[in-house]
This record gives C-alpha cells, structure tokens and sequence, in this order.
C-alpha cells in the first residue's frame, strides 16, 4: 500500500495537534493564507497585444457557400464550407432546414436542426489530401493491347498484357483527350468483337452458359456494364452512367447494322441490391421496393423496436430524432447479438443468435395469435390473411378455379388502373381472390381493390378460421382453407419453447415484447443491413411484419417496418401518365430522339430504354448464374430470365469504390476480372479500385463541381441542388461532363453526331436543362422551377421540399386511409406468397431457415413441420457441401431434428459469425483515406505509427469476446488471422505459395470487446483492402507503411482485408420471373426481376470464420499491445478498475432525509 | 562509488518504514520525522518544499540503513569500484520493470526496484546481487558482453525467443556461481528448471536435465556460448557435453516455434497442424518439393489441401 504525503498528514493532524501547535505560532495558520506576492493586472504592463489579433483572426473567412456532402449515408445533408485565401480552411453544418418549403408554403420542421457529421467536418482534408487523382491514368499493359490493336485475349495475350496481373502493372499518366480516345476504342472493339453469331461462339467458347449469351441478343453492347454509384447521389452526374449505357444503342447501330428499332445499349448495374442494402422481402409482402420514412417520424412511434440497426452509430445527423424519442417516453428494444450502441439506450435488449430473427418474429406472431392479440377488422381488411388457399397445390383459391364462367370484375375505374397504373394483360393474369362469407356462408369474391372501407362497404365479413370443402369447375373437391388458419397449424413449430432453443433469446423478453406490440401503438420496427445481409433475410423481412400486420401498425405516424441502409431512391424521381417520365426521362431518354430544346417541358420527353438492368452479383459469382446439376433433375437454371445476366467485358463506374467493396473480392481479382477487358473507375481518391483498373479517371469532389447537380434522400424530404464553390484543384472533371465527352469521343471516331446531342446540355455546362426536365416530370417535383429554387425562394438557395403525401412522409398512408390497395398481386399485405418457383423453394409461408453457411446445423434447412411447405431438394445429398448445392437444397425439419443435425463447416472451428456493419467514421469506403477518421475509427489509431507494423495512421480491427479468444491463446491488441472456407476464399484455387495468398489472406488486431457474444465476431466494413503494390510497400519500406509505389494508394490492412472471407451467394428467392410488384421508378407494375427491386440482394455476413493468432500485438511483435497492460481493459481489469466498473470507487453518504448527499 | 536514489522511492519506502516501526509501537522516528517535516509544509514555495522534503527522507532513508544494504551488496562486487562511478537506484511500479543496466558508457549503474522490496532486507539483497552480477559481467572482459551483437531472426517470435532463452541461460549462469559463493539465489533449480525446460521443449527429456545439470554448475560461459547456446541447439547439446539420445528417447516431435512461419505459406502462425494422411502429404510434396512432414505445417495449409480435395477433385 502506498503512503502518501496526503496519507500522512492525516495521521500527523490527528496524532500531533499538540505539537504541532507547539511549532507555530498563533495566528500562523490565516496568515500562511494570505497571497504571497501582491499582483496587480498584468495585461496592464502587458508590451503588445497585437499576436491577439492573429490568435483571434485564425477563423477569419474570406466567404462562404454550402454544397451538398453526398456520400451514401442517405443525409445529403447540405454543409458550409468557409474559405480564406481561396483555400477551404474548414466546413461547418449549415442550420438552415426551418428555412426550408414547398409549393403550398409548407414548411420543414426545426426539429430537422443541424444536420451534418464529423465526417462532413472532415471532407476539406480529402479534398487537399494526398490521394486525391489528380489526372487521368491508363494502364501500361492495357495501353499496349490497344496499341498492337486489340489482339485476341488467348491466355498467353492475357498474361502479356497483364489482365491477369492488373495489380503490379504501371499506371501510366495521361490526358482527357488520349484517355477518350483510348476508352472509346475499346468499347468499339469489344462491342465489336462479341457481337453477332461469331462473337456469341466466343463468348461460349470461353465458358459461358447458353442462357447468358441468348440474353444478349447478339449485341456486343450487352457485354458493357455501367454503374453509376450510388446513382441518387448526383441524378446528373451519377445516374447519368445509365443514360450512358442507354446511348450505346448508338453504338450498336454502327456494329450490326440494326436499325433503331433494334438497336440494344449496354446493361446497367445496380447499386442498393448490390450491396446488401434492400430489404428483399419488402416486395413480397407489400409489393414496394422499400417502406422507409422521413426520420422525422421515428420520434412519433411508442414502441420502437431496433434490429439488426445501429441509429447511434449511423444515421448520425438524424440521432437528435432518436433522443426525441427517448424525450417522449417511447419505449425502446434492441434486438441483435450483441449489446449494441442502441441497446445501451433500450429499455430492454434481446440478445439474439445471428440470423434467427425470423424464428423470434414467428413466435411472437404466435403468442399474439394464441391469446387473439390482434385487431381482426385489420387483418381481414389489409392482409391477405382471410383469402382461402387450395390445400392441394397451394396456391390461393382463384374466382376462376370455383365460379364457372368467371369473368374478371372490371377495375378500369378503381386505384388500381388509375392510380397504380395496372394493365389490362396484368390485372387478367392476376385475377380475383375468395373468401370464406361468414354472414352469407359461402364463397365471395375478393378483387385486389376491395381493402379496407370499400371491403366493408361489401357487407362481407371474411373467415379467418376453419376449413371448406369446395368443388372446383372441373368437378374435383378440394380442401380450402383461410391463410390465417393455415398459420395457425404452421407456427406450431415456433412455440416459445422452440423459439427460444432456435434463438438464445430469453423466453421472458419474447413473450415480453408480443405484449408489448400487441398492447402499444404505433409500434415502428426499423432494420438495417444487420438483417439484409444475411441469405435468408427476405424470410425476415417478411415475419417482422407479421405482428404489425395484426395489429394494424402500418400507414400510420410512427407505425411501421422500415429499413435503412443507402441512398437507393431514384423511385424518389417517380415518373406518371400526368407529369411525364420523371427519373426515365434523363436515363432512358431516347438516344436516336433526344430534344435538344432547352425549354422543352419534361412531359415532352421521350423515353426509349435500350438498356438492361443486371445484378453485379453475378460478375461475383465468376460471372455466371445460378445454374446447378440436379441429380434429380439434371441441369437446372435457377436465375429467371427477367434476371438473366450477361458477360462482362467492360465495367465502367464512378463514385462506387467497386472492386475494394466487392464481396470475394480477391477471387474476382484472381478469377474473373482477367476475363474483363476494360475496366474504368472515375473517383476522387487513390482506390484499389483504381489500382486494378484499366482506367482512372479524376472527379471533381462536391465542392468543386463546376456545374449544377440534384439530389434527394430517402430519409429526409429534402430536394437539394448545388454547385460547388471553389474551382478544382487538379485536372479533374464533373462526373457527367466526363460521360459526355467521352459519349462525343466514340460519336467522332464512328462518325456520328447524335453521341454528342444526347450529351448536347452537359457539354455545354448547363445540366439544368435537364434538372428542370426532371423536377417537370416527377410527381414530387412538378410545378417547381430551377431559377426559383435556385434564387431561394424555398429556403437556402438550391433546396426545397419535395412534394410527398404528408410531412413527415409515412409509407402507406394512402393504404390505410384511402382505402387503395397495397401493391402486391393480391392488394393486401401479403403472408402467403404462392409463386410455384417460392412453393417449390418451400417458402410459401414464412419460415425459419438455418443459412447456407452460417449455422450450426445442417445447411440451409427449413424448420418446418407443416404439411403445406412441400419443398424441393432437388436430390442433393444432406451431406453436399458445394456451395451452390448449399444454396439450392431445400430440406425440411422440425426443430426437434434440425437440432441434432451439424454443419460440417463449424465442426471444422468455423465458429464464428461474422458481423460486418458500418463505421461511423466512414461512409463504407469513403474516408478511408482520411488521417483523422482513421485514426478515430479504431484502437489503435496512431499518427505517430509507433507500431512500424501499423499499415498507416489507422489500423482495422476486429471486436471478438474476451473468453473466445483467451480461449484460442489470444490476446487483446494481437494481430490474428480470420479465415474462411478454404474451399473457396480467399479465392478459388489458392495455394499457400501463391504471392497473391500472400496479399489476400486477412491478417488484422483484436480488440476484446465483451459486448460481442462469444461465437460473434465484428469487423466494420469497407475499410481499403490491402493490394499486391501495398502489401510491397508494407513488406519493403523501412517504416513498414502499406502506401503503394507508385500510385499512392493507402491500405487500411497490412493483409488481405474484410472482403477476404465474404463471398457471393445467388439466393433463389431473389430471383424469380414470376413475382407481381410496383416499379421502381413508374406508376407501374411489373412480374419478375428489376435491379434494386426484385432482384439478388448480396449477403456478405452469409459467412463463418476461424480466428487463430498471427502475432503478439506489443511493440515489434513482442509481448502484449502495451494499452492491455494498463490494466483498464476488458479482462485484465486490475483492482481498481474492478471497482470502478462495480461502482464503488466512490462512495456516496444518504442525507438525513435519505436521499443522497 | 556515488549511491543516488530516486526522491519518489525514497520517499515511498521511508513512510512505510514510519509506519511499520509506528505499528510496532515504536513512535520515536515518527515524532522526529514530524518536526522536521512539519516545517517543511511552512515552505511557501512548492518548489523549493519538494527540494526540501527529498532532502529530508534521503536523510532518513540513509539513517534507516536502506543505503548501507545497498553498499553493502556493491561492495561484494569489487572490480565495480574501479569502473563504476555511480549508482542510480530508481523507482519500479510493476515486477516486469525491475532490473540493473549499465549506461551508454559503462561508467554509470541503474537498477530498478520495486519500493516493497525493502521491507524484506534479505530478499533485497539477493535481488540486488542478482542484478549486480549481470552488470558486473557486463563490465568482465572475459564475459565478452558485446551489446551491439546482431543477430538474424526470421520474425518477432524467434526474436523474443532467442531473448528469453538468453536471459534464462544468464541467470543459471549467474545463480550458478552464487550458489558456489555461499550466497541465497533468486529462484531454486526447479523453478529454474521449469523456465529452462519451456524453452527447449524439443529436447528429449534425459538431455533436457543433463544439459541443465551442468549449466546449473556452470562457471564460466560467455556472452557468446549464451547466444549461440540460445539460438543453436546443437552447440548447447556440445558445449554442455551432451548427446541428443541420451537416455533413448526421440527428439519431441512438438509443433514448430509459436509465432514462426509455417514453410509452406510463411505467415506466422500459432497454429500448428499434422498431416494425417499420405495423400494430403503428396499432394503438398507436389508443391513444395522439398517439404516434409517433420516440417511443420500450420492448420490452415493443411485445411486447403484437404479442402480442395474435398469440393474441386485435386
């Protein structure tokens, strides 16, 4: 015990007050007091005072303007930047939403205030930061292809010109006007060389499938593939990266020779599906692509439910709303595996076993449904829960199938025609739906109009129990039952009992929160890529409505199922038959009839997409479909023909890091981008993208855009357009300007001036020709004009309100107070889905699967004992582990089974879930260049690399349980290996002495973390990912820095990285022909797949991982990371610490009148 | 020789001294202590007070005999007192912080100690002796301590073990000759043994005591035998007259080095696998020809060898 002099004086006081007195004189003690020196004011005597000035001026700005900071975080949140000698010395948030209004004089909510986040704050430090492009590059080895003119890609040429080897080839600088003509040669060639019945033998000769080159219909075009990411974020600039790919029509003209009429552009990639990002389910149950609300709503709900969300650490400048919540008395509960930001909010937190949140939601729906906790009238007026399903072939019960001569009834006057804009052809294949008549006992037909009101204005009280015995029109007797019944025999298997063995989930807290939601309102459940990004997510997506579905919490303030992730709304942009194309209109324009008027109105515009949409899940998955050898079946395409890729040969994107972002992306470099042969990346920064492309080319950053650009949000109702304020640095260009020249560049060396029509406004720097086209077309836009918003008529100079329903915008309110119908084939929610390709995959009803990899159990199984979920295993083996067998096998279980089943992976120690959420520091892989959000994103942040291992002044890092690793010998701050399958990551066909296994291999620290549940582990995503030319630099430089020769590029990770044990899976659901939903961007509906709609939704955290340890994390790789010896860390707390944690460091005496002093 | 210690510790270990004697009943170093210190507090400079209560408890701390035990050990040493101009005793915190060096030029001693170790003056002692004598052969010419001695390592875990096996072998050596002096020694043989043994577990366990048994009697070894014994097994089996099968036992066919490469990927690794059956092995040989199972391999190699048998056919 250590003696203080404080210690001491103590005893001296209470054993020596006689001596002590004895020592000094009295009256000592006061005088000892007294101050020992006189001071009078020094500023007084001070010499000058003139550096004051200076100290003061440092904020001095010699003027201000706002630009929108657009990155895919959904905020578009509208900043200040402040400049002082031409230099933009700082940004700020610029408070200006009350301002904020619309047509009719509605205003924004002040609750709005401030928007804006540190890494806003930080954007100026990017902007003159070291690895900004600076010009445009070209690759040597590509350049040299070029120049010996496009020789064939045998697999020697592919060595010669390093297409195999894109990563340790030089980037050679060049300009615009070499670079256009170097791009716009090769996409001539290639769309060339793999056009017609000689490019299609080739296409087949090098391995792809039939059904991939029938899909490009001979046209070499169709191999070009465009993807302007995240397109909302800049319509212009861009979504512009689509009407680029709708102008290579052009350019198939001249290749075939077809005339217009059979001309075909490229196909265009999607973004939000892509990443995981979309609830997949959504379409199914309510038929649009996405329920989200303006964030202004959250604060409305009373139960507020988090899975699978983060609203502290992301969507940070709308977390006021979140603490709004708090303030109302909402009652809070978090649902994930860990003991999250949120949870530390909650009222109560559910821990939960990754990937089981749909066997929580069937049991509550269960507990709801036993203890008749629902509001009936609801669920017979919104849900598809009373209309009757054939036990036979389970499909719902058709008016046709019971009515002889049934004809359709006519909606040509009702919502659905009207509003929704359903076909004739559609609303004939859809038909009309029956119930059980409980007042008239018999049959009634149902139309997907008759919901809410005008349901009851039929005088028709719909059965939702009890079973029918009814004779279709050929004579057969069928059993019929209401879906509601149906559920009732099906959610035996999720008794609370089951449920919780499924879970971990205490059975306390699940029968706590179907209390809850059945007995408070509105109830709002918000999800984000926590769910989505897992295989069986749609099967999720769908329960988490189950219980709002029963109680009515749906199209009401503060009521429903929403999900978050990016800024995918171009739907926001929604063209009609009133206003014209909308978001089409710029897009889709016809390239051979572009209006060149620049005041003709947006209704005028005429649309004619050539192009396709295509998941970049199929370029993941080796550039192939989902086509698999059945051993019942044989071969057996699983990818529906609305979803049908074709092959790559060109990717040309911008403002999306694509390749570092890519799941499994060590195989796509290894594997399949060799069979790319152009490969073009427009972006601000040094990437890994750039790095492995062909092409890099420099943008103008937010602030430097040099003409106008628009955006809006998914979670606010903001319209925003600016242009920036300060001229560009380097020798960068506007996104859309880059287009347009080189659209113009391809129109020159073919001879064809309608390449640089279509582009005619952009040259010449006027994109608001087109922004006024937009905002003419758009239901949410029309009526306002450029120069007004511009002027600030509405606010802030550039922005607006958009037009929406109601402020905040609440997703069916139309639904529920207008009494129109949902957008699903049967009007209602829907709980059933009886699409033969679902029925056959076993997942007509909403059931709880185990995933494909990421289970404990046998792969991929159904846990179900209900006779009406008759899936197809299609004859694959239990004990198949293919990957694709994985995906397409369709077992069912009870759970009583399923629980003694084992997945041969975790048997193997691949025991580890893997959670991979967003950063708030960084917005996926923007800032990650940044000193200072690296260094805040983790532990072991250092701007002095004291470490000369650290890649740079931030590190990654992975939070793991302290037992789990103590348990595998490893201790916090150690570097570790994390590894997956090794069948087929990091790439197929790795071997150990591979120098490319060298890079790919994910090697990073461990933070112990105990929130994290022992076999869960959690990397932030998207961080950058170490590359051949950073992992040289890292292994070659004396200060060990992962800083590419060469190109300037800094890694986040010494090896591998977070993408280095994800992979691509082609989830069946996601893929089929036949499901009836809206369209995106239309007053329209659709069957079958759409990009970011309906359409593969990529599943990164589908994986399961070992963890064993690399290196000791102190100092040079000896010893332990010298923060762990403090003894303030998790698990080696020392006695202090101990106490702290316990509270007891201090102690706190009750007042006499018992409460505290 | 010039003895300085550090004000902190000084300061530490005289209070605790106050205390225990207080304790014990014994107020008359309390009392005297007070009425020097208390004028001390009167002091109107924080500085200058500092200056004066150091001054005060190195007073006491040499009037309580803690710098004669420090003397005294020092004087056991004598080819110091011509070399050695002074010695700074400093403050340590925590046991890993503890120890003597020399300074840059050799002229000026450190040791560090721990303040609860002068409760006990015997252990002291011993600890202190122990120190000293590295010093001491740091300064010996035969020792030949040559601090500028590189040697090459392939990763920081053959680094860190070539360092703990060289500062085991130091202190047998070290407790060797103590022991042959009459004098108490910091740790006995077993626990000694048990170092030794962790950090040479290859060694069968016949050799593995003989060549302990005679280092535990060393006399005279150098820095050089140490590091060579440290870092080459076979010089330690020759310089300690020992044969690899004594006793007829086979070399331990433990893992490779944790923290060393695996040969087939050359990452580092802690994990350290056998290959199980001769199909995997030749598909490895295959590969990496001159590999061989008495190698090593980490887990992960073997897993993509078998792996890739499973689910692509090699």
């Amino acid at each position: 015990m250590l003696f203080t002099r404080r210690d001491f004086l103590k005893v001296t006081t209470v054993g020596t007050a006689g001596a002590l007195s004895g020592l000094v004189p009295e009256g000592m003690a006061l005088q000892t007091l007294q101050p020992v020196v006189e001071v009078g004011n020094p500023l007084e005597a001070y010499p000058s005072r003139d550096w004051e000035k200076v100290y003061r001026d440092q904020y001095r700005y010699d003027k201000t303007f706002t630009y929108i900071c657009s990155p895919n975080d959904t905020h578009a949140c509208r900043m200040r930047a402040f400049v002082r000698n031409n230099v933009v010395i700082r940004t700020e948030q610029a408070y200006d939403v009350h301002k904020y209004s619309d047509l009719f004089g509605n205003k924004a909510t002040p609750h709005w205030n401030p928007r804006g986040c540190p890494k806003g704050f930080t954007l100026h430090r990017r902007t003159y930061g070291p690895y900004r492009l600076k010009y445009p590059l070209i690759r040597k080895g590509w350049k040299q292809w070029a120049d010996d003119g496009f020789p064939e890609l045998t697999k020697a040429n592919k060595t010669k010109y390093k297409f195999d080897a894109r990563g340790s080839d030089e980037l050679l600088k060049a300009s615009w006007d070499e670079v256009y003509t170097y791009m716009a040669k090769g996409m001539i060639h290639i769309a060339k060389n793999y056009s017609g019945k000689e490019g299609a033998q080739k296409l087949a000769q090098q391995g792809y499938p039939p059904e991939m080159i029938e899909a490009m219909h001979d046209a070499g075009t169709r191999t070009i593939k465009c993807r302007g990411g995240m397109g909302l974020l800049g319509v212009i600039g861009k979504y512009g990266m689509y009407r680029f790919s709708n102008m290579l029509a052009i350019l198939d003209t001249h290749v075939r020779g077809v005339d217009a009429g059979h001309a075909l552009g490229g196909r265009i990639w999607s973004n939000y599906t892509w990443h995981g990002d979309q609830a997949p389910g959504h379409p199914f149950v309510h038929g649009l692509q996405a329920s989200d609300e303006d964030f202004n709503d959250l604060r409305f709900s009373k139960l507020h439910i988090q899975v699978g969300k983060n609203l502290v650490e992301n969507k940070m400048p709308e977390s006021h709303f979140f603490a709004e919540l708090m303030e109302r008395g909402a009652r809070i509960v978090t649902i994930t595996p860990e003991y999250s930001p949120p949870a530390t909010k909650s009222d109560y937190w559910i821990p939960i076993r990754p990937a089981t949140d749909t066997a929580l939601f069937l049991g509550i729906t269960k507990i709801m449904i036993d203890e008749k906790r629902y509001d009936a009238d609801f669920v017979k007026q919104f849900t598809d829960l009373p209309l009757l399903v054939r036990s036979d072939n389970l499909m719902r019960l058709k008016a046709a199938d019971v009515f002889p001569n049934y004809k359709n009834q006519d909606l040509s006057a009702g919502p659905s025609v009207k509003q929704h804009g359903l076909t004739q052809e559609q609303r004939e294949k859809l038909g009309d739906y029956v119930v059980w008549d409980l007042k008239s006992k018999r049959l009634h037909v149902v139309t997907r109009d008759d919901v809410g009101q005008k349901l009851a204005a039929k005088q028709v009280d719909p059965a939702l129990e009890g079973r029918f015995t009814v004779k279709t029109v050929d004579g057969k007797d069928i059993e019929v039952l209401p879906l509601f019944e149906m559920y009732k025999l099906h959610l035996k298997d999720y008794d609370l009992d089951s449920v919780h063995e499924i879970t971990h989930a205490p059975k306390e807290l699940i029968r706590k929160l179907a209390h809850d939601i059945a007995t408070i309102k509105p109830v709002a459940i918000h999800i984000g890529e926590g769910i989505n990004h897992w295989f069986h997510a749609t099967e999720a997506n769908r329960a988490f409505y189950l219980p709002l579905m029963l109680t009515g919490n749906i199209g009401k303030p503060g009521a429903g199922s929403h999900t978050w992730a990016g800024n995918y709304k171009a739907a926001l942009f929604q063209g009609s038959p009133w206003t014209g194309p909308g978001f089409v209109g710029w897009v889709g324009e016809d390239p051979f009839n572009p209006n060149l008027d620049r005041n003709a109105a947006g209704k005028n515009i005429k649309v004619k997409k050539l192009t396709k949409d295509e998941e970049p899940a199929y370029w993941n998955h080796g550039d192939k479909p989902l086509i698999v050898d059945t051993p019942k079946y044989g071969r057996k395409v699983f990818t529906g023909q609305t979803h049908m890729p074709t092959p790559t040969k060109v990717m040309f994107f911008s403002n999306v890091n694509l390749i570092n972002n890519a799941k499994w992306v060590y195989e796509m470099l290894k594997n399949v981008n060799p069979g790319v042969e152009m490969i073009i990346s427009v972006d601000l920064e040094m990437t890994a993208s750039v790095e492995y492309a062909d092409f890099g080319l420099p943008a103008n950053c937010w602030m430097e855009f040099q003409d106008l650009e628009i955006t809006a949000s998914c979670s606010n109702p903001f319209l925003q357009i600016w242009k920036g304020g300060m001229k560009p640095l380097y020798d960068t260009k506007d996104d859309g300007l880059i287009l347009a020249e080189l659209g113009s560049r391809i129109g020159e060396l073919v001879g064809d001036k309608r390449f640089a029509d279509y582009w005619q406004f952009i040259r010449e720097k006027n994109a608001g020709v087109y922004i006024q086209r937009l905002l003419d077309s758009s239901t949410t836009t029309v009526g306002y004009k450029l120069n007004d918003i511009m002027a600030g008529k509405y606010g802030e100079p550039g922005a607006a309100l958009m037009l929406f329903r109601t402020y905040p915008r609440i997703p069916f309110w139309e639904q529920i107070h207008d009494n129109v119908p949902f957008f699903t084939d049967t009007g209602r929610l829907n709980a059933y889905c009886d699409l033969p390709e679902v029925i056959e995959y076993g997942e007509n009803f909403i059931v709880h699967r185990e995933g494909p990899e990421a289970s404990p159990y046998l792969p991929n199984v159904i846990v179900s004992s209900n006779p009406y979920v008759r899936p197809d295993d299609y004859g694959i083996s239990q004990s198949a582990m293919h990957w694709d067998d994985r995906t397409v096998r369709n077992v069912k279980m009870s759970w009583s089974e399923t629980k003694k089943t084992k997945n041969p992976l975790w048997e193997k120690g691949y025991h580890f879930f893997f959670l991979t959420p967003k950063s708030r520091h960084r917005v996926h892989s923007q800032w990650s260049s940044c000193d200072w959000n690296l260094i805040w994103d983790s532990n072991f942040g250092d701007p002095y690399r004291m470490d000369k291992r650290t890649p740079g002044v931030g590190e990654h890092q992975l939070h793991m349980n302290p037992q789990a690793a103590k348990d595998l010998g490893i201790n916090d701050g150690d570097y570790v290996y994390v590894d997956a399958n090794p069948a087929d990551r990091p790439y197929i066909g790795w071997k150990p002495n591979d120098a490319f296994y060298r890079v790919s291999r994910c090697m990073v620290r461990v933070k112990y973390n105990p929130a994290y549940p022992y076999n869960a582990i959690m990397m932030k995503h998207a961080p950058f990912i170490a590359t051949e030319r950073s992992v040289k630099a890292h292994e070659k430089r004396p200060d060990g820095r992962a800083l590419s020769e060469g190109t300037g590029y800094q890694a986040n990770f010494r090896y591998g990285s977070q993408q280095s044990v994800t992979r691509n899976w082609h989830m069946p659901m996601h893929q089929t022909d036949t499901l009836f939903h809206k369209a995106k961007v239309l007053t329209a509906f659709i069957f079958g797949g759409e990009a970011d709609n309906h359409a593969l939704n990529t599943v990164p955290k589908e994986t399961l991982v070992k963890v064993t340890k690399a290196e000791d994390g102190g100092l040079g790789g000896r010893g332990l990371w010298q923060p762990a010896k403090s003894g303030c860390t998790p698990n080696r707390e020392n006695d202090f610490m101990k106490q702290y944690l316990a509270g007891a460091t201090v102690k706190v005496k009750k007042g006499k009148g018992g409460g505290n002093a | 020789m010039l003895i300085r210690s550090d004000p902190a510790l000084m300061e530490e270990i005289v209070f605790w001294e106050i205390k225990r004697r207080e304790e014990q009943g014994d107020l008359q170093i309390f009392r005297t202590y007070h009425q020097l210190a208390d004028a001390i507090y009167e002091e109107p400079s924080t500085i200058r007070r500092e200056v004066e209560f150091a001054k005060l408890h190195e007073k006491f701390f040499r009037v309580m005999g803690f710098e004669t035990l420090i003397a005294q050990v020092l004087s056991e040493f004598a080819p110091l007192a011509g070399k050695v101009a002074e010695v700074f005793v400093a403050r340590a915190i925590r046991p890993q912080d503890e120890g003597a060096d020399l300074s840059h030029f050799g002229n000026r001693i450190g040791i560090k100690i721990r303040a609860e170790r002068f409760r006990d003056a015997e252990s002291l002692k011993t600890f202190m002796r122990h120190e000293f004598y590295h010093v001491a052969d740091m300064l010996d010419p035969t020792f030949g301590y040559e601090p500028n001695d590189v040697q090459q390592v392939s990763s920081p875990a053959e680094e860190s073990l070539l360092r703990d096996r060289y500062k085991v072998l130091w202190n047998i050596l070290i407790e060797s000759r103590l022991r042959k002096a009459g004098k108490p020694t910091m740790a006995g043989r077993e626990e000694r043994f048990a170092e030794f043994e962790a950090l040479y577990q290859k060694l069968p366990l016949t050799p593995r005591v003989a060549v302990f048994d005679v280092l535990w009697s060393a006399e005279q070894l150098t820095h050089r035998d140490l590091i060579e014994m440290a870092s080459n097994t076979e010089y330690l089996l020759e310089r300690t007259g020992t044969r690899l099968d004594q006793g007829g036992e086979r070399p331990s066919e433990a893992a490779p080095l944790p923290g060393s490469k695996c040969p087939l990927c050359r990452f580092p690794s802690y994990t350290w696998g056998r290959v199980s059956d001769e199909i995997t092995a030749r598909r490895i040989q295959e590969d990496f020809h001159d590999w061989s199972p008495s190698y090593g391999v980490c887990v992960r190699c073997i897993e993509a060898y078998e792996s890739q048998e499973q689910f692509i056919g090699r």
